[in-house]
């Protein structure tokens, strides 16, 4: 799965987790912070972090959640365990 | 457990609301409340490699809300409860532990840890459940593209390629393997090696893993993919149904409505009739199609797509249809 594709998949899960409120982010800035930028908040962070691990079939194993701040970093994680 | 609004004792375990969310802890007295991570209202820009488990007073807890105190919802959960001294022991011997995950090392997985010796989290593992069960209905669609065929996974399918006289066929039931290959990944993460595959006497393909239908026709290909059964049929506009045949497919309800219908638009009547019954077969477990006695009015959801240039007519069945989402693909 290449930058592009888990980019799509997962604005199809943001959209789950934030529903109307969620931005489309195809056309995202990959340095958008998920809390001030996209908006997450705890609630948020815990709902996608487990929606990741559903629909990627990845674990959030050897990172910690708050490590991963922007949305590039988000990227950039699924592609180092989908790879 | 059951939670109450009741004063806390010294080895209760206690609980406060944060938004939909709850953060847990130990009680041991007003001023010794043993928590792993402050109250999430309290943590923003902590990083959770900075968390410990650590002691607050029930202000600071509380920040504001109700104090809520787990009680053994019936005997079996009684049971496992340890008695509140150790229960205050456990809690306080791991005071400046770190290793906080959100996931699976969080403060309900410490505050039931040290309450039965059992990590868990209610929380994440509704959370868990819920995306466990929510199904998808995605439909990928794409052109057949020039180029050789290649080969597939798993070897009984490359075998039924390979096998394939016709030109035409082959490409497309190669191609929509490798639609199935894109498709599986993209939705659920599967990867084609791991999958277990199997067919079936009259031909029709499935897996363990998960739900997935398969349609070609003309220059393009069709795949569903989906945690619940699911069946997808797709038919080339250029193709039409003539009325002779398709009153032989639709219900006495149909034959009446497609009555009513201009010249000029039975074809895409008929069509999405047609593929709409297709698709509720190849979803469900008949063995034989009986077109006439298929109702669609629910079930189904038909659309009109351009793919590679040529317009076709596709339904997807599903109980939730009204999730489909479809992508177009490059193959």
């Amino acid at each position: 799965m290449d930058r592009s594709e888990i980019l799509a998949k997962l604005s199809d899960i943001f959209k789950m987790v934030m529903g109307d409120q969620a931005a489309e982010l195809t056309t995202c800035d990959e340095n958008s912070n998920l809390v001030d930028d996209l908006g997450l908040n705890s609630v948020g962070i815990l709902y996608l972090v487990i929606a990741i691990e559903e629909f990627f079939n990845i674990r959030f194993d050897d990172v910690g959640t708050s490590d991963l701040k922007t949305l590039g970093q988000v990227v950039a994680y699924i592609e180092s365990k989908v790879s | 457990m059951k939670w109450e609004l009741t004063e806390p004792y010294a080895g209760a375990m206690i609980r406060v609301k944060v938004g939909p969310l709850y953060h847990y802890g130990i009680y041991v007295s007003d001023d010794e409340i043993i928590q792993f991570g402050p109250n999430p209202s309290l943590r923003m820009g902590i990083p959770d490699s900075q968390l410990s488990v650590c002691t607050t007073d029930i202000d600071t807890f509380l920040c504001g809300q109700f104090l809520e105190v787990a009680v053994a919802a019936d005997r079996v959960e009684r049971k496992k409860m340890r008695k509140p001294r150790q229960v205050v022991e456990q809690a306080r011997k791991r005071i400046g532990e770190k290793g906080y995950h959100i996931l699976r090392n969080n403060c309900e997985h410490f505050a039931n840890e040290c309450l039965t010796g059992e990590k868990y989290s209610s929380q994440t593992d509704g959370v868990r459940a819920m995306f466990q069960n929510m199904n998808i209905v995605d439909l990928y669609v794409a052109a057949i593209p020039d180029g050789e065929v290649g080969t597939v996974i798993p070897p009984l399918r490359q075998e039924q390629i390979a096998n394939t006289g016709h030109d035409g066929l082959r490409r497309q039931r190669y191609y929509v393997w490798k639609l199935l290959e894109y498709g599986l990944n993209r939705s659920l993460g599967l990867k084609m090696e791991n999958i277990h595959f199997s067919r079936n006497e009259q031909g029709k393909w499935s897996c363990k893993e998960c739900c997935f239908s398969l349609s070609h026709c003309e220059d393009a290909v069709a795949v569903a993919v989906s945690k619940k059964p699911v069946g997808v049929d797709m038919e080339w506009m250029e193709r039409p149904i003539s009325l002779k045949i398709g009153n032989k497919i639709l219900t006495d309800a149909e034959r009446q409505q497609a009555e009513s219908i201009a010249a000029k638009d039975i074809t895409e009547f008929l069509l999405a009739k047609w593929t709409a019954k297709e698709s509720l077969f190849k979803a469900g477990e008949d063995s034989a199609f009986y077109p006439q006695r298929l109702e669609t009015d629910s079930g189904v959801r038909t659309e009109f797509l351009q793919i590679g240039g040529k317009d076709y007519c596709c339904s997807v069945a599903s109980q939730d249809a009204q999730k489909l989402r479809i992508y177009q693909v490059n193959l």
